[in-house]
């Protein structure tokens, strides 16, 4: 019999290795494309059940295969896997979408990306083609991204589908969503479409059949790739990319959204309606909203009202950070429940959230200008350590004069988006930053006014900066009065910062960013 | 485009006697000071991201030091004007156990002087000195070099824990080439970053191995669970299966490899499950 057994088995050989009799059988699906995870050589796998996280991790052989040793069995468990190279960088990431059993004879199918970031924003230009003249026209461009697998350094040059003002990622899949600018202030207009693009080679498909209405402002997806949910300035929807049907379940001005599936499969939503601004005065008048959107009649209904300034979701809760509170909450369809004191009062305030397994990164406003990152962990309440901190500057260059530069510091700096990558990985997170700076006579620098937005990658675990880039850079000279100061400036840019490669690319707003299997 | 390194000059890099290993994950307090000088912004901030790559260091920005010191952090070191004695009391009032002064100045070239300051001694315990062309700004390498140059070799060894437990005792553990000895062991400390072959072995048991990435800092808990070879063993473990499979491989090609060169599958014994995979 054994005899027989090694025929059969052996005769049955194909691609795909056939699952081990008694064992587990774990596929991870890369897409089969240019896109491909490349170069590693490791497989890390964390098996996450109720009792607790396991990991294992082993060489990747030549022809795909690799083994992982044993694992005791258990009735629920969700699956991550990491594609690493040599050195330890994540080259692939996936994790499955629902848990499964994990008994002898099963096969697990993971789906695995590149660990891939993707912008997308509008751009605007001068109306008429006269700089001195005001107005622009604004317009929207083709999406960006950062292929972290990669290291190439962002530049704008890497372009995906056309004019987007959106990006949202569904698990291992990616939709686009595109929609109008209107001048003079490039607000978006007219309803948005929902379309899908390939994660194999970043093709782009058939406009799903429904369609948004009100200016697109935040999207995520579930991890089976079905779901998504969308805020806009007047609903929050929800997107069935299977059928393209889009339900609108709620009016209101949402401008932050996650998703999450709890421990049943359900796949639920949390959202802000109302939002208030974080660079003034905290407004405890931000809604709380809890979002049903499995069954046939999905809905929404407001939770709580507070200073809420950003939500989350991790293995199937969700979570809340409150700016005036300065606390880290959980939500429930029925209340937000505080988890945690992140900062003391006066001490700033949070207004940005992204959790990854556990851990929560914070993005933290202090006033005037200054932006932190910290880590808290969601089950303990240790004191929240600093990943990052820094004061908003920007160098800029007098163009005629090779030389003359001056540093202006940010009169307010915000958080517009953050987001983990790869399971930890990374984290990235963007910035809009505005600068006063003043008259100086004795220098002939004129009264300026600017604006920036910037983008930083971080290595989750030791907090360095793998990509900064600042995508939007513009400024005014407020005031010359006897028009003998210097007023041709340029914005500089800081060793490893990098902007839109000049001449083919503009500098843009980053009105989205995500990454593939990305959490916030 | 700018223009080539007109100078690049070394002019000082004192290089101390040590008093003894310091503390490779001290705290310090990175401080920078300009001499009416906007040359090379944000150099404090580069040293900061070096330190957290190449040392284990607690490294604390000038951000992080007016928080704990005070908003009037920046008059206190301009009135220092570099003074080692007058610097390292805004170390000991953060409880900082050295503080690497970067300072900024310019006589026609940008000159850039990195300065390590014992807090307690209250002196300069190195410094390097570089002479850069306008416009031109120090290389992550040459960062580095200043860097290695600044600080004892010791801070730029990081270690990381492998904790190895295995189900039962007596059996031999070995950690890239190197014997560790028998289970139970002590968690090792290893150098990081770095990724390790781990086998657990002994007579009588299906060998565990794996490979694990050791980040710097990190700790990881590895469970060697072995299985008794025999009756309870996977059916192509026993020699005869194997090798009837080396037969088969010779028609069959690297698909047969795939099955032939395993060394463990199946049902692994104490009720676990053997996990195996493929990229597809």
């Amino acid at each position: 019999m054994r005899w027989l057994a090694v025929v059969v088995l052996l005769g049955a050989c194909g691609k795909h290795p056939p699952p081990v009799v008694g064992g587990v059988s774990l596929v991870l699906d890369i897409p089969n494309g240019v896109l491909d995870p490349k170069g590693f050589t490791t497989v890390e796998v964390v098996l996450h059940e109720p009792s607790g996280d396991i990991a294992r991790s082993a060489k990747v052989n030549a022809d795909g295969t690799f083994d992982l040793g044993a694992v005791d069995p258990s009735t629920m468990v969700s699956v991550e896997a990491t594609l690493r190279n040599d050195s330890g960088a994540a080259l692939g990431y996936g994790r499955s979408s629902a848990d499964a059993a994990f008994a002898g004879g099963a096969q697990i199918v993971v789906p695995v990306r590149r660990p891939i970031a993707y912008f997308a924003g509008t751009v605007s230009r001068d109306k008429d083609g006269d700089p001195n003249t005001p107005g622009d026209h604004w317009t929207e461009v083709p999406a960006t991204f950062s292929d972290l697998s990669t290291g190439t350094p962002l530049d704008g040059t890497a372009k995906v589908g056309t004019q987007v003002v959106m990006m949202v990622t569904a698990g291992p899949s990616l939709y686009m969503v595109t929609q109008m600018t209107s001048d003079p202030i490039g607000a978006l207009m007219g309803t948005a479409k929902v379309t899908p693009v390939s994660t194999a080679d970043h093709t782009v498909g058939a406009a799903l059949a429904g369609s948004l209405t009100g200016g697109v402002t935040d999207g995520a997806g579930a991890d089976d790739g079905g779901t998504l949910v969308i805020g806009t300035t007047t609903a929050l929807f929800a997107v069935n990319t299977t059928t393209g049907e889009i339900t609108s379940l709620a009016s209101g001005n949402f401008s932050r959204v996650a998703i999450l599936t709890t421990s049943t499969g359900e796949i639920d939503a949390v959202a802000i309606n109302n939002r208030g601004l974080t660079t003034g005065a905290c407004t405890p008048t931000a809604e709380l909203w809890w979002a049903t959107l499995s069954g046939s009649t999905p809905g929404a209904h407001k939770v709580a009202t507070g200073g809420f300034s950003d939500v989350a979701a991790d293995r199937g809760h969700a979570y809340y950070v409150d700016a005036c509170g300065g606390v880290l909450g959980e939500v429930t369809p029925a209340q937000a429940t505080m988890l945690q004191q992140v900062t003391p009062a006066g001490a700033g305030e949070p207004t940005a959230l992204a959790i990854s397994n556990g851990q929560a990164y914070i993005g933290v406003e202090t006033q005037p200008a200054t932006t932190s990152l910290l880590v808290a962990a969601i089950a303990t309440s240790g004191a929240p350590r600093t990943l990052w901190n820094e004061t908003a500057q920007q160098v800029v260059n007098a163009t005629d004069l090779p030389g003359v530069q001056r540093q202006l510091n940010a009169g307010s700096v915000e958080f517009a988006h953050l987001e983990v990558g790869a399971g930890g990985d990374y984290v990235a997170l963007t910035t809009r930053a505005h600068f006063d700076g003043a008259e100086v006579q004795d220098a002939n620098f004129p009264a300026i006014t600017m604006d920036t937005e910037e983008l930083r990658v971080f290595d989750a675990a030791t907090g360095g900066i793998v990509q900064r880039y600042r995508s939007w850079c513009a400024g005014v000279v407020t005031f010359d009065p006897f028009a003998t100061q210097i007023v041709k400036w340029g914005c500089a840019s800081t060793t490893g910062q990098t902007a839109p490669a000049p001449m083919s690319n503009l500098d843009h707003h980053i009105n989205s960013m995500t990454f593939l299997f990305g959490k916030k | 485009m700018r223009a080539p390194i007109m100078a690049l000059v070394v002019i000082s890099a004192l290089a101390h006697a040590a008093h003894g290993d310091p503390d490779p994950r001290r705290k310090i307090s990175v401080l920078e000071y300009r001499s009416r000088s906007s040359a090379l912004p944000g150099i404090a901030r580069r040293v900061i991201e070096a330190l957290g790559k190449q040392t284990s260091l607690q490294v604390l920005g000038q951000d992080q030091t007016r928080a704990v010191y005070g908003d009037h952090l920046d008059q206190v070191l301009a009135k220092c004007a570099g003074d080692a004695a007058c610097v390292a009391k805004i170390g000991q009032k953060i409880g900082a156990a050295e503080i690497i002064l970067v300072g900024i100045s310019e006589l026609g070239d940008v000159i850039l002087t990195m300065q390590r300051i014992d807090v307690a001694a209250h002196e300069v315990s190195s410094r390097v000195a570089d002479s850069l062309a306008a416009g031109q700004v120090p290389s992550e390498t040459q960062l580095a070099g200043y860097l290695t140059r600044l600080l004892p070799p010791g801070d730029f060894l990081r270690f990381g824990v492998i904790d190895i437990v295995a189900n039962l005792a007596g059996a031999a553990v070995t950690v890239g080439s190197e014997a560790r000895g028998v289970t139970p062991i002590e968690a090792l400390k290893l150098r990081a970053p770095a990724s390790y072959d781990i086998r657990v072995d002994k007579t009588g048991y299906v060998p565990f191995s794996t490979r694990v990435a050791l980040p710097p800092d990190g700790e990881i808990k590895v469970f060697a669970q072995l299985s008794r070879r025999g009756g309870e063993a996977a059916w192509y473990q026993h020699w005869y299966v194997l090798a009837a499979a080396s037969l088969v491989v010779a028609g069959a090609g690297g698909t047969a490899i795939y099955f032939g060169t395993r060394n463990t599958g199946g049902p692994a014994g104490d009720g676990q499950l053997h996990v195996t995979g493929s990229i597809q």
